[in-house]
Formats: C-alpha cells, sequence, structure tokens
C-alpha cells in the first residue's frame, strides 16, 4: 500500500499584511527522505516551515503533513513533528536532562519512557557526558545539539530543522551531518532548510528551491545537478587537444553530442543515451584514440550553479 | 567640533527618532492630554462645591504623575543596559565606535527625554486649572520641575544599577532598595528617634533640623509645600537642586563603571563544569515533571520553587513584624492582636497585589525574552491549556502573601479582642464592594498577562497606570450620590463592566499568543 506523502503543499500562500511572504507554493515529501529547502534570504522559507510546524496557518491553499490537514488536526500533526526553529529557544536555568526530561512529559511521555528515549537521544547526539550541565553553560554548538535532542524526545516521524547548522564551527558541521544521516537511517523524514549548498548536495535526496515566494525547483537533487539533457552526460578532460577523440567517440553508437573544448582547458563533454552505450565503452574508446585522459567523470552541475541559475541576482522589495 | 561629537550622540539620536516613530509615543501623550482635559471637566461640572477647584486639579494631576514617574521609571529606566546584556548584544554595541557615554545617552538618556516630553506636553492643559481658580502659574510649573528633577534622579539610579547589575530584574531591585533607603527608610528611623526621645523628654535639635531636611528632598513632600504654599517660596524648591545633583553624580557613577561593570568578554563564557555540577546536584532532588510539565516549570524556574515560596515567606513575616514593631514604638504601647493582624493584612494585601500584577507580567514575558513561545505552541495541548498550565505554576507564588493576608484577617476577627465576624455585616455595599474589588484584580491580571504579549517592556506599570486611571476616572463619576441603592447599583454596573472587558481582552490573549509565537 502507498503512503501519503509525509509533506503535501498545495498553492500555499502567506502575506504579512501588504507584503506577499509566499505566494503560490506547491511540493511535496517523500517518507524517509532528506528533504533540503534553500532559497535567498527573504525567499518565504521560515514562513514556510512556520506553517508546516502549525505556528501559522495557511491563508490560501493546503498543506497536509502525513495525509492530515495542519489546522483541523493540528494536534495529531504536533505529536508527529519536530521543530527546530532557526534561533536558540531554551529554559538556560534548566540542566540539559530537565530541558529534555519537559519536554517528554509535556509530550505526554511517562517516567519511563522519557528515562529510556532521553538516554537514546542523549547517545546520538554525543551528550550523554553533558545531562547534568546547565544549558546556558553549554557552548553553541552543543547547545545546537541539545535542540536536536529536545526535538527528538517524543520520537517524531518528521524533524523540521530551520538552519541547524548556522553559526557552528565545521567540526561541529560535520557532526551535525554525520547526525541527520543517522536519523535517516532511522527511518526519520527530515525537512532542512540552509543555505550551505555544499552539505545539502551531499546529504539531500530532494530538494525544493524557492525564489521571491514561489518555488523555482523541487524534485531530487540528482535531477537540480544534472539539468535538463537528453541522456547522461560525462566530461572527460586531457592532458593537451586532442582532435582525433571526437571523430572516435561520435562513431561509437548511442552517442548524441561531443562537445569539443571552449576555452583551452582540454575538457570535451560527452552525452548519450544510457540505454544503448555505458560510460564503460566511452572511456575505452575515448583511451583507444590515443588521448591521455586525466579524469572522466558525471557530467553535472555544482549546487551553487544550479542555484544561481533558478534564483535571480538582487533583494526581493 | 561637530563631527567629533556625532558618535556621542549617534545612539541617542537614532532612540530619539525611534520613539518619534513609535506609535506608543503619539497615543502616550494624547491619552495624558485627555486625562487632563477630564480631570479639568469633571472638577468644571462641582465648581461651586469647592472653595479651589484648579488646586483639586492640580492635586490630582500630580499624584498620577508621581505615581506614573516611580512605577514606569522603575520598569524602563532599570532596564537601559541589562537588556543590552541579556540579549549579548551589548559586545557589539562596544565594537562600534560608540564610547561609554554614548551608550549612557542613547540607552537611557533617550528614554529620559521621552519621559520628560511627557511631562511637558501636559503643562499647557493643566495651566487650565489656573482659571478654576485655587493655584498660581509659579505653583504649577513649580510641581513640574519638581516632578522632571524627579524623574531625572530615578532615572540616574536606575541607569547605574542597570550599569552594575546583569539582570533587569536585579537591576529594578537594586533602584527600589535605593529609593527606599533613600525616601522611606529615614521616616521609620526619624519616628522610632523622635518616639523614644520625647520618652526621655530631652531636646532633638539636630533630629528635627535632620527630618526638616530629609522632607525637604524628598519630592513628596516637597510636592506637597509645592501645592499649599505657606507664604512665599523660591523657585528652586527644597528638592530640586537635590534630585537634579543627585542625578549627575549617579549618570557619573554609571559612566565610571561602564567599563569594569560590562566587560562583554563574559558575557558567552560557559559556566565552569565544576560550578554547574555542584548547582545541578543541588536541583536533582526536584520531583520530576508529571502531567502538567508547563506548570512545573514555571513552578519551579519562574517562582524559584519551594525555596523561592519559604524565602518570599519568611521575607514577608520579618518585614511585617518589622513594621508592627515600628508602630509599637511610635505610639508606644502593646499592640493587640488586632492591631497586629491589620497590620498584617494591610502589608499581606499591598504585597498580594504587587506579586499578582509581577507574577501575571512574567507569566508571557519571560517566554518572549527567551524566545520559547513557538517552541511551547508546537506541542500538542492547544492554546488553552498552555494558558491554564502557566496559571496554575504560576499561583503558588501567591501564597505567601495570601497567607499573609488572611493570617491577618483571622488575628483581625479571631482574636479574644478582636471583632466577630457578626460586626462586618455583610451588607449589600459590602458585597457590590467586594465584587467589584476582585473584578478590578482580575482585569488588572488579564490586563498585564495582555500587555505583556504586546510590550517588551513594563506591562505591569502600564497595567498598573491604566487601572489607577480607570479607577481615578471612576471616582470622578461616581462622586456626589450618596444614596446606598445607588452605591450599590454603580458598583454592579461597573463590575459588570470590568468583567465585559475582561472578557473582551482575555478572548485576545490566545490569539496574541499564536501571534507572538509565528513572530519568534
Amino acid at each position: 500500500m502507498d503512503h501519503p506523502p509525509v509533506i503535501d503543499i498545495r498553492n500555499l500562500r502567506h502575506a504579512y499584511k501588504n507584503h506577499v511572504a509566499v505566494a503560490d507554493v506547491t511540493f511535496t515529501v517523500g517518507r524517509g527522505s532528506i528533504h533540503g529547502f534553500v532559497g535567498p534570504n527573504g525567499a518565504g522559507k521560515t514562513t514556510t516551515l512556520k506553517v508546516l510546524a502549525t505556528l501559522l496557518p495557511p491563508q490560501t491553499g493546503t498543506v497536509l503533513a502525513f495525509g492530515k490537514d495542519i489546522v483541523r488536526e493540528r494536534n495529531d500533526v504536533r505529536q508527529k513533528i519536530g521543530y527546530m526553529p532557526d534561533h536558540f529557544s531554551m529554559y538556560r536555568q534548566m540542566t540539559v536532562f530537565e530541558y529534555l526530561d519537559f519536554f517528554g512529559a509535556a509530550y505526554g511521555m511517562n517516567q519511563a519512557q522519557r528515562d529510556k528515549t532521553i538516554g537514546d537521544v542523549l547517545a546520538l547526539t554525543d551528550m550523554a557526558g553533558r545531562k547534568d550541565d546547565f544549558v546556558q553553560g553549554l557552548s553553541r554548538g552543543m547547545q545546537q545539539r541539545v535542540s536536536l535532542a529536545r526535538v527528538l524526545v517524543h520520537d517524531p516521524d518528521l524533524l523540521l530543522l530551520d538552519e541547524p547548522a548556522s553559526g557552528l564551527d565545521p567540526r561541529a558541521r560535520i557532526e551535525l551531518m554525520e547526525i541527520l544521516q543517522e536519523l535517516k537511517r532511522l527511518g526519520k523524514t527530515i525537512f532542512i532548510s540552509s543555505h550551505i549548498l555544499s552539505e545539502l548536495a551531499e546529504l539531500c535526496d530532494s530538494v525544493t528551491i524557492l525564489d521571491r515566494g514561489a518555488v523555482k525547483y523541487t524534485g531530487t537533487m540528482r535531477g537540480l545537478i544534472v539539468g535538463e539533457k537528453s541522456g547522461d552526460a560525462f566530461a572527460i578532460t586531457l592532458a593537451a587537444e586532442h582532435p582525433p577523440l571526437v571523430s572516435a567517440l561520435s562513431a561509437l553508437p548511442g552517442i548524441t553530442r561531443v562537445q569539443q573544448p571552449v576555452n583551452g582547458d582540454a575538457r570535451y563533454t560527452v552525452e548519450f543515451d544510457p540505454a544503448t552505450l555505458t560510460p564503460n565503452a566511452i572511456l575505452q574508446a575515448a583511451l583507444a584514440s590515443g588521448a591521455s585522459i586525466t579524469s572522466f567523470q558525471e557530467d553535472v552541475k555544482h549546487l551553487n550553479q544550479a542555484f544561481m541559475d533558478l534564483t535571480e541576482p538582487g533583494v526581493r522589495a | 567640533m561637530l563631527t567629533k561629537l556625532r558618535p556621542i550622540f549617534a545612539l541617542f539620536v537614532r532612540s530619539l527618532r525611534e520613539q518619534s516613530r513609535a506609535k506608543f509615543t503619539p497615543l502616550a501623550r494624547g491619552s495624558l492630554a485627555l486625562l487632563l482635559l477630564f480631570f479639568i471637566a469633571g472638577n468644571e461640572q462641582n465648581f461651586t462645591r469647592y472653595s479651589a477647584p484648579g488646586q483639586q486639579v492640580l492635586i490630582m494631576v500630580v499624584m498620577v504623575n508621581f505615581f506614573a514617574i516611580a512605577i514606569f521609571g522603575l520598569s524602563t529606566f532599570a532596564s537601559a543596559i541589562t537588556e543590552e546584556k541579556e540579549e549579548d548584544t551589548l559586545g557589539l554595541l562596544q565594537m562600534t565606535r560608540l564610547n561609554p557615554l554614548a551608550i549612557l545617552l542613547g540607552k537611557s538618556t533617550a528614554r529620559l527625554c521621552e519621559g520628560l516630553l511627557l511631562l511637558a506636553v501636559q503643562v499647557p492643559f493643566t495651566m487650565l486649572c489656573i482659571t478654576l481658580g485655587g493655584v498660581s502659574l509659579e505653583q504649577v510649573l513649580r510641581c513640574y520641575a519638581i516632578l522632571a528633577a524627579f524623574l531625572f534622579f530615578l532615572c540616574n539610579v536606575a541607569l547605574l544599577w542597570s550599569v552594575i547589575c546583569r539582570r533587569t530584574s536585579r537591576a529594578t531591585s537594586m533602584t527600589v532598595l535605593t529609593g527606599f533607603i533613600l525616601y522611606v527608610l529615614p521616616l521609620f528611623m526619624v519616628s522610632i528617634a523622635m518616639a523614644s526621645m520625647f520618652r526621655g523628654g530631652r531636646p532633638a535639635g539636630w533630629l528635627e533640623s535632620f527630618a526638616q531636611t530629609w522632607i525637604g528632598i524628598n519630592p513628596a513632600f516637597d510636592l506637597v509645600k509645592a501645592i499649599e504654599p505657606r507664604g512665599a517660596m523660591p523657585f528652586a524648591t527644597d528638592s530640586l537642586t537635590p534630585s537634579l545633583g543627585g542625578g549627575v553624580i549617579f549618570f557619573s557613577l554609571a559612566w565610571l563603571l561602564f567599563k569594569p561593570c560590562c566587560n562583554s568578554s563574559g558575557e558567552t563564557v560557559p559556566q565552569s563544569p565544576k560550578k554547574s555540577a555542584a548547582t545541578a546536584g543541588r536541583r536533582i532532588s526536584r520531583r520530576r515533571p508529571g502531567k502538567r510539565a508547563i506548570a512545573w516549570k514555571d513552578f519551579h524556574f519562574l517562582g524559584g520553587g519551594m525555596r523561592g515560596l519559604l524565602i518570599r515567606a519568611a521575607v514577608y513575616v520579618a518585614m511585617a513584624l518589622l513594621f508592627v514593631w515600628w508602630l509599637a514604638t511610635i505610639v508606644r504601647s502593646s499592640m493587640r492582636t488586632r492591631d497586629v493582624g491589620v497590620m498584617f493584612w494591610i502589608f499581606g494585601l499591598l504585597c498580594f497585589s504587587v506579586e499578582f500584577g509581577l507574577v501575571s507580567a512574567r507569566m508571557f514575558a519571560a517566554e518572549r525574552k527567551r524566545k520559547t513561545l513557538g517552541v511551547l505552541c508546537t506541542l500538542p495541548l492547544g492554546t488553552g491549556r498552555i494558558i491554564r498550565e502557566k496559571i496554575l505554576g504560576a499561583l503558588p507564588q501567591l501564597i505567601p502573601s495570601a497567607t499573609l493576608t488572611i493570617t491577618g484577617l483571622v488575628m483581625i476577627f479571631g482574636g479574644a479582642d478582636g471583632r466577630r465576624w457578626d460586626d462586618v455585616g455583610f451588607t449589600p455595599e459590602f458585597i457590590a464592594g467586594l465584587f467589584l474589588a476582585v473584578s478590578a484584580y482580575i482585569f488588572f491580571a488579564v490586563l498585564v498577562m495582555y500587555l505583556s504579549l504586546r510590550m517588551r517592556r513594563a506591562p505591569f506599570a502600564t497595567g498598573l497606570c491604566v487601572v489607577f486611571v480607570l479607577w481615578i476616572i471612576i471616582v470622578f463619576t461616581l462622586d456626589g450620590h450618596h444614596s446606598s441603592n445607588d452605591a450599590v447599583a454603580q458598583m454592579l454596573t461597573i463590575s459588570v463592566l470590568t468583567w465585559f472587558a475582561t472578557l473582551l481582552i482575555a478572548a485576545r490573549i490566545p490569539h496574541r499568543i499564536a501571534i507572538t509565537a509565528a513572530a519568534e
């Protein structure tokens, strides 16, 4: 039996007085995936996240989480989501354990359940050794871990994370990404808003790019970085230009296009039909032509480039 | 020259610009002007009943202003620097070209200017008192000069504590303590010394001169003198110079202590693990949260838990006993149980009223400050339950003052020398009055709760001023009706109107919570 998408947003619109933050947003997020939510400042990401977190009601359109309407079945949805805002929202005079214990109790868990879950989430976030420390005494990275532990304490199926890596040092970021990978393995769906595109490219299965309140792209990460090509594409970089390579490759069945170097960088791009030709065959043909190959890799756009192509320059009016 | 001064006044000018753009500023000035016109119109109707109606209006206006300055001054000026410390933004300010003087001017003096402008806007309207009779132009100007000097003094006392303390609550407490030591404590000391000297029959020249000086520099007494002059008075009244001089001294101290007390390097230093663990060890003995987790959190972390309750109870009892001892010394006779009960009741009710307002103000203000309202609102509980649990968590904080009040009542009516319950006479007036008082308390709590969701500063002070002004308006409206039935009918009508207003405001609170949570 097919499960409904974990997030199903259709024609969402939200305005603050005269300022339309989200104009017409439609996308879905599948179960058990990590979905990146990207956009320039003021694109409407946080507004969309707040709607998903049930903090803002959608003015028009429908928003479903696990097939449930986030307005009509708000409390059911809240039980299944964990929301981490883009700022620290912590009771700093509590200890880490008290903080998690409070939220566990507020979600209706009994003491035994709380003890077990808090132990698990502290172990997952590597904070077990600091459970009796006061939140206010923790570093920024550790507070972020405690925030993540708080989000997980009631075992939600969907995590809504707004800029979870902002302000963290490189090590803390990498560790956070590892925790998120682990959570994905545990079956959680993670909806993550971030500006750090390189990390999202490695982490996410799918992505939605938002600009000026409208969706510019929604789909798989691969679809975004490969772009609109007729088939697969590979780039062959040589030590020096080698004209016979073009004729050798063009002679292969299934080749749709061979692009010659444009900037004198000896980089050839080959587009082909994957049903009739394999990358292995292309590489063998290139070697047979006598070319001195320095690299052979799939021709994909960098996420930064894809992002720049899809979004408009300048600040939103 | 101007270029050199520009950085010093940069923050000051920005604050003034922000104030001029804020909605609150014209609203407050307009409300004040309307209130004054209301007072004058009210007195104009009773023109024939008073010998000096202008003086009556001036007394009322001065009373409202003095009260507002004391309340608003504490809540507004004490947070001038501490709010930056609490948000960890003082370091950012210090990193700019702004020196301590510029920060002090920008954060505190701009607020002082707003207060002074609020006073200045009233002067033309208050001058209408002169036409009503019983008061001269010089008296009006003298009163406003005393009030302005008092505002200047209070602003700088609060500024000094705001520089020294880390938290606004501590700065406010220290400002209150300073005011108590300067203005109230001498009253007790002088009265005790006078009483003991009267017993011994010795001359008390030094004491009399001290009492005279102290009464002179106290703005409250000085205002009384200014309104009812006995003979010619110089424009520079007794309290004017000490208030202005004291203000300058406190500002200078704040400036001097700014660098040593506002070292931003301490803002983000994590608590040492040793200290953290030690304190945590003390806390682990606390009971764990149950089904009412929010109530548990507020009871322990907002109200201080059982320890906070015991400390408050001990402080209240000690202060009440001190008050009783003071009165016994003054009247030079042993106090009866009933008299002690009256003291306990008055003191308990005063503490209860103040705590009632503070608890209502802190309930949501604390969540707003920490930006935790959004996370609370994503709990699967619903806004109604969050509000109920927050009220449940806050109520125990009122136990010590409520117990003191009830103890006072029991001593009044239960002692051998006390009055009997039957003496009270549960007349319709008594019941209507009680109902009105309860309605007013609940209205005040709901209003302060709502204001704490709308205002960043001074919801308690604003709520108190609104209730105070409404009370004065009601007293004016009721003036002249003496029939018992009329009084009962009026009190019941006002109670019903109060409940109507309470329900209207209460209905807006869940909506306001949702807006505030979403805006974090």
